[in-house]
């Protein structure tokens, strides 16, 4: 099979043709594995740059990452790890005292279409609500996000708090949201910004490659029968 | 130009696209209020003890909310704008709901809104009766869509805009609550809603069409009473983030305009008062789509929102429609110092003032962290730098 075909299918946010094909490719005995970094990672990396060009807005890459999940739903029983997991571990949320969690949850999408496994911890988390999590998951990458100018002060608190615990060094901090910019994300040393979820996950891919950190999807092949 | 003008004569000159004798002043009407919280920070540098017993500015269930400063600092600071609102609009925030917790209430629609426990904050929506599995057009047809036509919503609305126009000479502005696109995505879910312009337009279609008749109907009921006293019909909706508006140009014309010209239409049917739109974000590109609408104003101008710099927006839309806002409360009002905001007032003055066209105010509500001598230091620098020569 053409597992371009499934890369078509996820730009263009077919979510019946992209789930019947993963099930056909699955039945003709190509690992899941192939199918995700050939199909879905490779698609949903096209979704984010049209989203970054603005070819694509927020329903296109909604109903895109739509397709990727339901594909997904399929191979992510063949994908597990030793460690449980399917790939390196993101953690997402909104600050103390902000609930507004559109943009961080699209980051979150962006990132298991990326090949990662996302915690996902919703709004209004406290610092240690966010390394309690990053601790118990083992996770290397926490996203934070923050749109009022009256809580993006609790970004600094969790960069802060991580240096307490003395955890800093075990993972990559990066933020986002309206009212931040690049000098602000250097200002509180998290490890990155970018403006959009698209610029922001290919950041955090090259940051994870780079750093020797990245272990993206492998099949456990004991699980494929 | 000629002697001093009154603050309704200012108003509506500039909205005329001419200029007055200085750049008008807005407090408190679209999207311009003051957080308590720096309210009372404010009274303080002020020295307005009396209002300290203000019996809106500690709300236990509301800890953070907006409030329109009191006559004396409105009179202070030169603003030429009054706000009227009816009693019981049909609004998500405002009396008409019921609070099911201290951090959460049920609007009229039926959508339900939190604040953030873990740290003193503002509402926001988190969940709509239609986020849900399988909605059908049925299920949104058949709905128990809140009655605009209720009488007691628009009790003594009238007297009192008649009032403000006969007894002042401030610029009246009532505001008719929201576009369709911002209470379809709460009732629906935000990103449901967004999949549904896509996966299922019919179903989105089906919304917009009933929020729409909700909205015409209250834009009805409020300006029969209203619209021959007032000067200015305030409504908002989303269209914008940070970085892009919420959909591409063709969507938006395609599938939301249709509903959002009836909105602008009803407005321009019942009254002459111009109609001013808010959106936050980059709606750049939807400018000449709200002109096209008749749209007469766009607020906040919320200039560092991608392609949304003040230069540009009034080269480009300048002879079509007027700017209301643009003051930065991203960066320059929260973080900035008193020099910071007199330097963004007097430039925002600089470029979007010249020919008319401009209401100053922040680009969005004063929120709880502005420091109080930034609020002052943007009202004073607004007289100082506004004045037409």
């Amino acid at each position: 099979m053409d597992l371009s075909e499934l890369v078509r299918f996820v730009v263009e946010g077919d979510a019946d043709n992209a789930e019947s094909f993963t099930l056909e490719a699955l039945a003709q005995g190509i690992p899941a594995e192939d199918i995700v970094n050939t199909g879905l990672i490779p698609g949903m990396d096209i979704v984010g740059e049209k989203f970054t060009s603005r070819e694509y807005f927020m329903p296109e890459m909604l109903v895109s990452a739509r397709a990727m999940k339901r594909a997904m739903e399929h191979l992510r029983p063949l994908l597990v790890q030793s460690d449980g997991k399917t790939g390196p571990t993101a953690v997402c949320g909104t600050v103390t005292g902000d609930l507004h969690d559109i943009g961080i949850s699209l980051v979150g999408m962006m990132l298991e279409g990326a090949g990662f496994e996302v915690i996902y911890l919703g709004p209004d988390n406290t610092a240690d609500q966010f390394l309690d999590a990053m601790e118990k998951e083992n996770a290397q990458v926490l996203c934070i996000s923050a749109l009022l100018t009256t809580t993006i002060k609790n970004m600094k608190g969790v960069v802060e708090r991580a240096k307490e615990r003395k955890i800093r060094n075990q993972m990559k901090i990066y933020v986002g949201g309206a009212p931040v910019t690049e000098k602000f994300a250097k200002d509180i040393e998290s490890d990155g910004y970018r403006p959009d979820a698209g610029q922001g996950v290919k950041m955090i891919k090259e940051d994870l490659s780079l750093s020797g950190q990245i272990n993206f999807i492998k099949t456990n092949h004991s699980a494929v029968q | 130009m000629a002697s001093e003008m009154t603050s309704r004569e200012r108003l509506r000159r500039t909205l005329d696209l001419k200029e007055p004798d200085r750049v008008p002043i807005d407090c408190g009407t679209v999207a311009s209020a003051i957080s308590n919280i720096a309210y009372e920070r404010l009274v303080n540098l002020l020295e307005f003890p009396s209002e300290l017993n203000r019996a809106d500015l500690h709300d236990p269930v509301n800890p953070d909310h907006d409030l329109t400063p009191c006559e004396d600092i409105l009179n202070m600071f030169g603003v030429d704008t009054r706000n009227i609102s009816p009693d019981q609009p049909i609004d998500s925030q405002a009396l008409s709901k019921t609070q099911l917790d201290e951090y959460s209430y049920r609007d009229e629609w039926g959508v339900v809104w939190e604040r953030p426990r873990n740290e003193i904050g503002p509402y926001i929506y988190r969940k709509g009766p239609f986020q849900k599995d399988g909605l059908t057009i049925q299920d949104v047809e058949k709905y128990a869509w809140p009655d605009a036509n209720e009488s007691h919503r628009v009790a003594g609305l009238r007297e009192k805009a008649q009032r403000m126009h006969e007894e002042t000479d401030f610029a009246v502005v009532v505001s008719v609550g929201h576009a369709p696109v911002a209470p379809s995505q709460r009732l629906r879910g935000f990103a449901e809603f967004m999949e549904d312009l896509v996966l299922n337009p019919k179903l989105a279609e089906a919304i917009l069409e009933q929020v729409t008749n909700v909205i015409v109907e209250s834009t009805n009921s409020i300006l029969r009473e209203a619209g021959p006293y007032v000067d200015v019909v305030s409504f908002a909706d989303d269209l914008g983030f940070q970085d892009r508006a919420y959909f591409s140009e063709s969507m938006f014309k395609k599938q939301i305009k249709p509903f959002m010209a009836r909105c602008v239409d009803a407005i321009h049917q019942n009254t002459d008062a111009k109609a001013v739109m808010h959106s936050d974000g980059a709606i750049y590109a939807l400018i000449p789509d709200l002109i096209d609408m008749g749209v007469d104003c766009i607020n906040p101008v919320q200039t560092t929102a991608w392609n949304m710099e003040p230069e540009k927006l009034k080269s480009e839309f300048g002879k079509d429609i007027a700017f209301w806002g643009a003051v930065d409360t991203q960066q320059a009002l929260p973080f900035g110092t008193v020099d910071d905001v007199r330097r963004d007032v007097k430039s925002k003055i600089e470029t979007l003032g010249p020919g008319g066209g401009y209401v100053l105010t922040s680009c969005h509500t004063i929120r709880s962290e502005v420091p109080a001598s930034n609020i002052e230091a943007m009202f004073d620098a607004a007289l100082e730098y506004g004045k037409y020569s």
